[in-house]
């Protein structure tokens, strides 16, 4: 849990641009009455943020292109971790026909 | 700590310009964020990151240079990588599946997932395959067994004058449907291979039919292989290598009964071997019937 002004603080971030990044989105902070706060999720956030711009020199313009993509992997791992999930807790009969479909789906063509 | 210039796989003692070149070049390969599936990915760009730290301190980079202190420096607190939290219930923050997913939601296992309310019903999967038929099997049409992905055997009735290409649907024979929802197809991509002696153009079936000599000057019937049994053709008298003759109706079976046509050209094949009787009787010929068959080349 972080304020505004511990954010600014660790990652050596601009205010101005930090308060942008929270404008579009790509952090997204809790608001209280005592103000913003922080997890240790928008955390990380902000540190690949940070990363992306000033290390890896990302504009801005494709750092949403880049964060959407990034969410979208990360919705799809997520995804396909529940599905995971859902197969480990099937019967083994259920499994192996989920195994046997999927390793046909290397070869879908054939007959 | 590794040498850091080492790490960063730039030249010891090397500006920070070039230090900063190579740790942005490195940092994009192994960025775990940029990886979440690569475990390798983390422990990489933390020793790339940890050596880029070291040398952008100016102070502690000259130091280092001349030799003043080693790379061993306090290790920081671990550090928890975006990526960490994103697959868990937190990263729901900044990916809700309900947008990124929203096609997937027709698939009511999808919809139950993401809290859908709609009535567990939906169309079984469609399922695609491809099926390698004989030439005359396409143009005649056939009956095949074939043993589909879920290993039921089914007949599948190849119609008269299918193409290369052409898919053909088995109805509710793909994946079951989902409640009272029906199930899907089995689509089926006809290959149709080739024939040694038969090439199709559309409705047409065109053949090479190799002629003696004598039936090309003087005429004949020729037995001629066609796509539903050996037909007599009549070669005219002085037919030609490359006359083309129509057999007509002899083609690919249409819709309607409306067949298309057979072309056969003739190849003039000379004896195997030279005969001297012929070639005297040529040359007797050809000095009193010369012609010729260059001048419009």
């Amino acid at each position: 849990m972080a304020s505004f002004d511990d954010i600014v603080r660790i990652y050596q971030v601009d205010r101005v641009e930090l308060t942008s990044w929270i404008e579009q989105r790509w952090v997204r902070p809790v608001r209280t009455t005592q103000g913003l706060v922080f997890d240790a999720v928008d955390e990380a956030r902000v540190a690949l943020i940070r990363e992306l711009r000033q290390d890896l020199l990302v504009d801005e313009d494709a750092l949403a292109m880049v964060l959407n993509l990034l969410d979208q992997l990360y919705a799809a791992r997520q995804m396909l971790r529940t599905v995971e999930d859902a197969i480990e807790a099937c019967p083994e009969s259920v499994r192996r026909e989920i195994r046997a479909r999927l390793s046909r789906a290397d070869d879908p063509t054939r007959l | 700590m590794r040498d850091p210039y080492q790490v960063l796989g730039v030249a010891k003692g090397a500006d920070i310009k070039a230090v900063k070149k190579a740790y942005r070049k490195l940092a994009r390969e192994f960025h775990p964020d940029l990886h979440p599936g690569d475990t390798q990915a983390e422990t990489r760009f933390k020793e790339v990151a940890a050596a880029y730290d070291f040398l952008s301190d100016a102070e502690q980079k000259a130091k280092y240079d001349r030799g003043e202190i080693d790379a061993s420096g306090t290790p920081k607190a671990e550090r928890r990588f975006y990526r960490t939290y994103a697959e868990g219930d937190t990263g729901t923050r900044y990916h809700d599946p309900r947008e990124f997913f929203r096609d997937f939601q027709d698939a009511d296992i999808f919809a139950e997932v993401f809290g859908g309310a709609r009535a567990a019903r939906a169309r079984g999967t469609d399922i695609r395959a491809t099926l390698e038929i004989g030439f005359l099997d396409a143009v005649n049409g056939a009956v095949k067994e074939i043993t589909l992905p879920d290993g039921k055997r089914v007949k599948l009735t190849i119609p008269p004058g299918s193409e290369d290409g052409q898919v053909l649907r088995l109805k509710g024979q793909g994946g079951p449907g989902m409640g009272d929802g029906p199930a899907g197809d089995v689509n089926i991509e006809l290959k149709v291979k080739p024939h040694p002696v038969f090439r199709r153009d559309g409705r047409d079936i065109h053949s090479e039919v190799p002629v003696t000599l004598a039936e090309a000057v003087l005429g004949g019937k020729v037995d001629v292989g066609t796509v539903d049994g050996t037909v007599s053709l009549s070669v005219p008298k002085g037919a030609n290598s490359g006359t083309r003759l129509r057999l007509r109706g002899k083609g690919v079976p249409a819709g309607g009964g409306d067949r298309g046509d057979h072309y056969v050209t003739l190849k003039v094949v000379l004896p195997e071997r030279p005969d001297p009787e012929l070639s005297q009787f040529v040359e007797a010929w050809s000095a009193r019937h010369p012609y010729s068959v260059r001048d419009r080349q």
